[in-house]
């Protein structure tokens, strides 16, 4: 289902722990096993897409303390909801919709939180540009204030690069739906990073030759 | 692209990856947590004594698996272990002191027992995560499934259940939980005792009385409540912008709170002395007489925007709503009673320009009431004389209940439309092109097709959403070429 995934889903398994005896499966034939309740077949599901799950979650509600348990609700909830997997080969667009799921719970949950403000030390990041961190910071501090729907589906297009449709079947929308409030929260998006003036410097910065 | 390049900045902070000792030991905890045979669950199951007693003749001999944090992340088992001083618990009858994941085989229950007495048992099949546990209560997160609680009340319990957006609150009582993880459905049915339930949409908590059910479905500001063994009340989906609270009493009468436009409400089972101000006079003399309960007030995120609340009654004819009284008399309510009597139709008088007349005869009635009693050629007349009278946001009111009591097809297939208008004028071009899309949708055929697809054209060049105002004018040239806004449109698409 997910091309942008499949793209790259191979680099995440980390080699350096034991393989599964599923490592060479396809999805479908991986599928069936987990159908069929085999443990190994979580495990090489968990080799598979955890990364990029995890990565999802944390680039949507930014480095806090529910990633690990959400992540692993994400995988119980593809286990225990296999079975109502009618495409094998679509695991992927399967694992992605939950954890679109579980990511949609937890920011409603977070929406009655009072914000917390983070350290620097709170945001991991992989940049070493300090300019990039803060600028990093101020856009996470944005898109905290979009609704969940609105910041879901701007970090599904625009941050994991879905195509459109894959964006739709993963927050369950119409592809019309999906579209106008891909607008929606590309416009606030736009129009309150213009009001900041470090992300505005940010945007100009990569619109230099 | 502006959204791309922020999407960068986020992409490149986090590749998701974790040390490789991390990794394996977050995989070894899933693999460990899981059941033997995945499947779909019992819908049919019911809670009650008999599930409790079951579950508890089969402690100890139930398939669960309990999955202890200190076997595969030990960095993390500090934090995870329960507080020193906290209550003991066992799973299934065997002690255990870690946090951790239960879940239930598909045919068999299992459960938690406290040591201050207090007992969850976790429908077969279900899944639920332990995530503390101290001296004055535990907090449970219902991952899948139903489960029943009987929490021992003391001075300071503390006791919350979380279920996808929904907490539970709970100080001493008896109830049952279900959360279906795939829809997005809670259900809650209190037994004995109180709880609040915190939902994303209502700033306050929804309190429930025993023998009372609360269902709330995620994607849709609703939250219904009622007696456990009453036959539900359907409601038609509110929009996202609007809260509909609904009450079914046993006797069959139906309480109803709808505040539009975003704002919040409160549709609380509560005495109705602490309530009366916030209702119509005759509603709420009414009320008191007949011995209910049941209001909503508005609480706005946006108070601009909150809408006085009214209520519902099922057996309502023009307008008209009876409720028991005391007594078991009927009591008539015909808030509008005296507009009617006047003979003044609103439409006619929007028609003749008496906006004015229209304001004030609707203040007069009650706006509440005006807008959960009304029909739609009235609220739309209201809307109208609203609109140009510059109240936008009782205009708005009026189009967002329209829309949520009477849907959006037939006689209110307009109000997206209107809505989009009135955004447009107010200045929020974001909710115009919004509203304007969700009517070319719902309304292909519509007699504003053609305005609404153009003025979101024209919207959309405003905002400097070029690709967004290009697909918008392909789809209006497909559909309308030739029509006032074929100008714009052809702008927008040429090279």
């Amino acid at each position: 289902m997910s091309r942008a995934w499949s793209q790259r889903a191979e680099p995440q398994t980390v080699h350096t722990l034991p393989r599964t005896p599923y490592a060479e499966l396809d999805a479908a034939s991986l599928s069936r096993k987990l159908k069929a309740a085999d443990p190994q077949a979580a495990a090489e599901l968990w080799e598979r897409y955890s990364v990029r799950v995890r990565a999802l979650i944390r680039r949507t509600l930014g480095a806090c303390d529910e990633v690990d348990d959400l992540v692993q609700d994400v995988f119980v909830a593809a286990f225990k909801d296999v079975h109502r997997l009618r495409d094998d080969h679509a695991l992927q667009g399967f694992v992605l919709g939950i954890a679109t799921h579980v990511l949609r719970s937890a920011l409603r949950q977070r929406g009655r939180r009072k914000m917390v403000e983070l350290s620097e030390a709170d945001h991991p990041t992989t940049s070493p540009n300090p300019e990039a961190q803060r600028a990093l910071r101020r856009l996470q501090a944005l898109l905290e204030t979009l609704s969940p729907d609105l910041r879901l589906v701007f970090v599904l297009r625009h941050v994991e690069q879905l195509e459109l449709t894959q964006v739709a079947e993963a927050m369950k929308w119409s592809l019309a739906t999906t579209k106008r409030r891909l607008a929606r929260a590309r416009g606030l998006v736009f129009e309150r990073a213009q009001r900041d003036a470090l992300l505005c410097a940010f945007l100009a910065e990569g619109d230099e030759p | 692209m502006a959204a791309d390049a922020l999407g960068a900045l986020l992409r490149n902070s986090d590749d998701g990856r974790v040390a490789p000792e991390d990794h394996f030991a977050q995989r070894e905890r899933l693999t460990s947590a899981l059941p033997a045979v995945p499947g779909s669950k019992s819908h049919g199951w019911r809670w009650g004594a008999a599930a409790l007693l079951a579950a508890t003749l089969l402690v100890g001999a139930v398939g669960l698996i309990w999955r202890l944090a200190s076997e595969s992340a030990p960095e993390h088992a500090a934090e995870r272990q329960a507080a020193t001083d906290s209550l003991s618990f066992t799973v299934d009858g065997v002690s255990r002191t870690q946090l951790g994941v239960l879940l239930a085989q598909e045919t068999k229950n299992s459960s938690l027992e406290f040591s201050d007495g207090s007992q969850v048992v976790l429908q077969a099949g279900g899944a639920l995560r332990l995530v503390r546990v101290d001296a004055d209560g535990a907090g449970l997160v219902l991952v899948d499934g139903g489960m029943h609680l009987e929490v021992v009340h003391a001075a300071a319990t503390r006791w919350w259940v979380g279920a996808g957006p929904y907490t539970v609150r709970v100080i001493g009582t008896r109830f049952d939980v279900y959360w279906d993880a795939r829809v997005g459905r809670l259900q809650v049915d209190l037994l004995e005792g109180q709880v609040l339930v915190d939902t994303p949409w209502l700033a306050e908590p929804v309190q429930l009385r025993a023998s009372q059910r609360l269902v709330a479905q995620v994607g849709v500001a609703e939250v219904q409540l009622g007696a456990v063994e009453s036959e539900w009340v359907v409601t038609s989906a509110a929009g996202p912008d609007v809260v509909v609270a609904r009450a079914v009493e046993p006797d069959g009468v139906v309480t109803s709170a709808v505040v539009p436009d975003g704002a919040v409400a409160r549709a609380v089972e509560e005495p109705v002395a602490a309530s009366v101000s916030a209702l119509e006079p005759k509603l709420a003399a009414a009320m008191a007489r007949s011995g209910l309960a049941s209001v909503g007030e508005g609480l706005g995120r946006r108070p601009a925007h909150v809408g006085a609340l009214a209520v519902l009654q099922p057996k309502r004819t023009n307008g008209a709503a009876s409720a028991p009284s005391a007594g078991g008399e009927a009591v008539e309510i015909r808030g509008s009673e005296a507009d009617q009597a006047e003979g003044k139709d609103w439409s006619a008088l929007v028609a003749a320009g008496e906006f004015e007349q229209v304001i004030a005869a609707a203040e007069q009635q009650g706006l509440g009431e005006v807008l959960v009693n009304r029909n739609p050629d009235d609220l739309i007349a209201l809307s109208e004389a609203a609109r140009y009278t510059k109240r936008a946001s009782l205009a708005r009111k009026a189009l967002i209940t329209l829309r949520a009591r009477f849907g959006s097809s037939g006689q209110v297939a307009d109000v997206a439309f209107f809505l989009g208008r009135l955004e447009e004028q107010e200045g929020d071009l974001v909710l115009a092109v919004d509203w304007y899309g969700k009517y070319a949708d719902e309304t292909p055929g519509g007699r504003f097709a053609e305005q609404a697809l153009g003025r979101k054209i024209v919207a959309l060049v405003r905002l400097g959403q070029g690709e967004a105002a290009k697909e918008a004018a392909r789809a209006y040239l497909e559909r309308f070429a030739g029509g006032t806004y074929e100008g714009i449109a052809k702008e927008q698409v040429s090279p």
